[in-house]
């Protein structure tokens, strides 16, 4: 073990804090580009703004993520008012989607360490962005779904936050559709990975955004 | 102001009801001394994503008139007056910039800045065309509602875009040569943004830096922790090599560290006894302290010598910064770590 002064240590610490700030900031620079690029050319348009998921008993964070709204899907805003709309994408989590029960549900999530998705190993190592789309297969308890499917926008984000971006969880995920609703069923319908340092430039960014929309399924 | 709020003679936070117009001077103010190539990117960045707006940027042509807050009757019978926050004007084309950095933008504003700017100039027998482009942090919520009836007129940009825009310039400057003047102006243009958390994209500086382990640290022996830490990171494991005072400085040797360090977000502290197999020191103790929603985890500091982890505990509950609970749990899973939760409690006598 080599021994260095207090000093050393301080100086090792802060540039740890900012390099580690600093690459937060670029992932969720990479984010909202490619979420800017998604909903210009190809119609994908975010649920929110890209967020980081820490892991539960550590501050470190696993995951970022961006969602998209889930393809067809609406959100129901019985509660607000047009007029007086907010900038606050947060409130979203406390609204309903209602989607078709074959709708796609479009994600790209950066994911600093964890597992490679099955069918795609060896094609990344963390930090590697994974986008993709989940499917509803169904509910739990086997009973029919309903056409439209309505989901909390906050328990549909749970779904990629706590099911899809756990390593301890594997598909088929469970999650609830809202509070008191029914366990539904979502598998992995289509992924793919590519390594986070294949991001250099702007055209990067395009490329994906590119990749993105034909697995989704929509055309520039 | 310039100046003094990159050089934190001015806390921008106390001006808080201007910092927006402060941010949007300095960034928009900035057109006005640099050559026409930084504007144009921007334009054309925004022709790039506007398809519609294409024909109406393409009458862009060198350097603008520009005016900061122009007050124009409102097109609007409730309001008296409208302030957009810059219009640029090339012949029959103006271009008004609405700047918000937290605050939400409003279509009804942007519409009503876009026809009263259309009334004044069509007064003035001067301006045809009038596009209006919202700046913010983010896309509004509405963008796309509304993007039928406002897409012939309404252009987004982030700052973020702006901050590319200028560094990207600059960059493309650089190969050519520029001025030292520009590329000071232009450096600090992007200091200023990056002060309000706006950064142009890129991650190759990061790449070039690397992250900040040393290659003669050794791997953290807590498994999870290095499998946690990112992009393959262990937290460096540093022993402190020099000799710590008798116990009644010990306190003060940690405070200072705590406060001399970058770790007014570490609100975790983590202890544990390294076992002599692993150290070579018996009765090793190890600090650690946690950054949280950060990547770092624990950052583990071994005390040479043999302070207890009660000891260690009570040192930090005193220290200002540390005021910490009793509440002692495992923060690891089957490693001999103590976290400790930052609650407020009495001090000890």
């Amino acid at each position: 073990m080599a021994e260095i002064t207090v000093k050393e240590i301080q100086e090792e610490l802060r540039r740890g804090i900012e390099f580690y700030r600093e690459l937060d900031g670029q992932i969720l620079a990479f984010l909202n580009r490619l979420a800017e690029t998604l909903e210009d050319k190809y119609e994908l348009v975010r649920l929110k703004k890209p967020f980081a998921k820490d892991l539960r008993q550590s501050s470190v964070v696993q995951s970022y993520l961006l969602l998209m709204k889930p393809t067809g899907a609406e959100i129901e805003s019985d509660e607000v008012d047009d007029d007086a709309e907010t900038e606050d994408e947060d409130e979203v989590d406390t609204r309903d989607l209602a989607f078709a029960p074959d709708a796609k549900l479009p994600y790209v999530v950066v994911q600093m360490f964890g597992r490679v998705p099955k069918g795609a190993e060896g094609t990344a190592t963390p930090p590697f962005i994974q986008y993709g789309t989940l499917a509803v297969m169904g509910r739990k308890d086997g009973k029919e779904l309903q056409n439209p499917l309505r989901m909390r926008a906050g328990y549909y984000s749970g779904v990629f936050r706590n099911r899809m971006c756990n390593p301890r969880s594997s598909p088929p995920y469970t999650h609830k559709a809202h509070k008191g609703g029914p366990t539904l069923k979502f598998m992995e319908q289509s992924t793919a990975v590519q390594p986070l340092g294949s991001i250099r430039a702007e055209s990067d960014i395009e490329e994906l955004a590119k990749k993105v929309a034909e697995l989704v399924g929509t055309q520039a | 102001m310039f100046q003094a709020i990159l050089f934190h003679k001015l806390d921008e936070s106390l001006l808080w009801k201007h910092e927006e117009d402060i941010l949007t001077s300095d960034v928009f103010g900035a057109f006005k001394y640099l050559p026409a190539a930084y504007l144009n990117a921007w334009i054309v960045r925004l022709r790039e994503r506007h398809p519609l707006l294409k024909p109406a940027f393409e009458m862009v042509c060198g350097l603008p008139d520009v005016k900061f807050w122009p007050q124009f009757h409102a097109a609007k019978e409730s309001r008296e007056t409208c302030e957009p926050d810059v219009v640029l004007t090339w012949g029959n084309l103006a271009v008004v910039i609405e700047a918000k950095l937290e605050s939400h933008l409003e279509v009804q504003q942007l519409q009503v800045e876009r026809e009263s700017t259309k009334q004044a100039s069509m007064a003035g027998g001067l301006v045809a065309e009038v596009i209006v482009v919202a700046v913010g942090r983010h896309r509004p919520a509405w963008w796309l509602h509304q993007r039928q009836s406002t897409e012939h007129w309404l252009a987004f940009s982030s700052w973020g875009t702006l901050a590319d825009v200028f560094h990207a310039t600059l960059a493309e400057r650089r190969a050519i040569g520029v001025e030292p003047e520009e590329a000071a102006l232009v450096d600090d243009i992007l200091v200023r943004l990056k002060i309000r958390g706006v950064e142009p994209f890129g991650f190759g500086s990061l790449a070039r830096r690397g992250p900040p382990s040393r290659p003669h640290f050794v791997p953290c022996e807590a498994d999870r922790s290095t499998s946690v830490f990112p992009i393959h990171t262990s937290a460096p494991q540093v022993r402190l090599a020099e000799y710590w005072p008798p116990i009644t400085n010990l306190r003060m040797s940690l405070l200072d560290l705590a406060k001399r360090a970058p770790v007014h977000e570490m609100t975790q502290l983590v202890i544990r006894k390294s076992p002599q197999c692993t150290s070579g020191f018996p009765g090793l103790v190890e600090v650690g302290r946690g950054v949280p929603k950060r990547f770092a985890q624990v950052w583990s500091l071994e005390l040479k010598g043999s302070p207890t982890i009660e000891y260690c505990i009570s040192a930090w509950r005193i220290a200002p910064d540390g005021r910490l609970a009793k509440v002692w749990q495992p923060l690891v899973r089957g490693v001999r770590s103590v976290g400790v939760r930052r609650a407020r409690t009495k001090e000890p006598t």
